[in-house]
């Protein structure tokens, strides 16, 4: 009898153990993959951290080009070829202006920085850029000064809504 | 089956999967841990941005970049700009001139980067 058990004792025993030892190497491998997943997205956010530009800045800095540069919007001085920058041309307020002022690429341009520009005083329609889908992100605000055709300067207020990007361009 | 033949076998595995999973966490902390491509992203930020300053200028300018930039090729074209450093990987950023405008330049292995505005164009070269 008791050779019986010992033999029945010792094949149970390795049937276990490798069944143990399956159901182990299921579980860690699964958690060895996620720490392994963890790990790389750990670092992918840290260099995003190092090399993120607030996109504020970005659209800053593009958009100073509406107010400053003669071939835009700012007002130039015909006498004195003097360039006004922060006064904006009012004759100049036209979307065929803003088009060769600003224009992104015609199939993929919705993946960069698009503009809405509107005076606050409504004077004239708001202009916008050739990939604007009004998926506005932000808006910018500028305080400007206005020539009229008539030559009086107003102070006004310049509003930028910006549309960062879109994940795809809309169906026209 | 012979169990301390099998228990080595478990045993070899299981150091077998230590090495694997080191050598991959190695790997993957080398790739990322490059400088190189961290530089060279925040340059093409910086010069991205510089350009559009410039063209926001009237008038003619001058700037300079304030950094040492002789690990670098720096290309220059009307739509975009390109870093790229010993790996040969190129970061890129893409602009958008007004009508008129022209952008070029190319640097290599120069210290000193200056962008200069004359008129329409932007022109990128070692500062003199």
């Amino acid at each position: 009898m008791t050779p019986k058990l010992f033999f029945w004792n010792k094949k149970a025993q390795s049937i276990f153990d490798t069944a143990r030892k399956t159901i182990y190497w299921m579980i860690a491998s699964f958690v060895i993959a996620m720490v392994v997943i963890g790990y790389v997205l750990i670092l992918s956010s840290y260099k995003e951290r190092l090399t993120h530009t607030p996109a504020e800045i970005k659209a800053d800095i593009i958009s100073l080009r509406f107010t400053n540069n003669q071939d835009c919007f700012a007002y130039k001085d015909s006498i004195t070829d003097r360039v006004y920058p922060g006064t904006i041309d009012l004759s100049k307020w036209t979307q065929l202006q803003l088009d060769a002022c600003y224009k992104t690429e015609k199939e993929l341009g919705y993946r960069d920085f698009n503009f809405r520009l509107e005076l606050a005083s409504a004077r004239k329609e708001g202009l916008t850029t050739n990939n604007y889908f009004n998926a506005d992100q932000f808006t910018l605000r500028r305080k400007v000064l206005i020539k009229e055709s008539s030559g009086k300067t107003i102070l006004d207020e310049l509003i930028i809504y910006v549309q960062e990007s879109v994940p795809g361009k809309p169906r026209e | 089956m012979n169990k301390q033949g099998v228990s080595i076998l478990m045993v070899i595995f299981e150091i077998l999967v230590v090495i694997i999973v080191a050598a991959m966490t190695a790997k993957i902390a080398t790739t990322y841990g490059q400088t190189e491509s961290v530089q060279a992203i925040n340059i093409a930020e910086d010069i991205f941005l510089m350009i559009n300053a410039l063209a926001a200028t009237p008038g003619d300018a001058i700037v300079e970049y304030p950094s040492n930039i002789s690990a670098y090729t720096i290309v220059m074209t009307p739509e975009k700009v390109a870093i790229s450093g010993f790996t040969g990987l190129a970061v890129e950023r893409t602009f958008h001139l007004p009508d008129g405008y022209r952008a070029d330049g190319v640097i290599e292995k120069k210290a000193r980067l200056c962008l200069e505005k004359k008129g329409r164009n932007i022109l990128l070269e070692g500062c003199i």
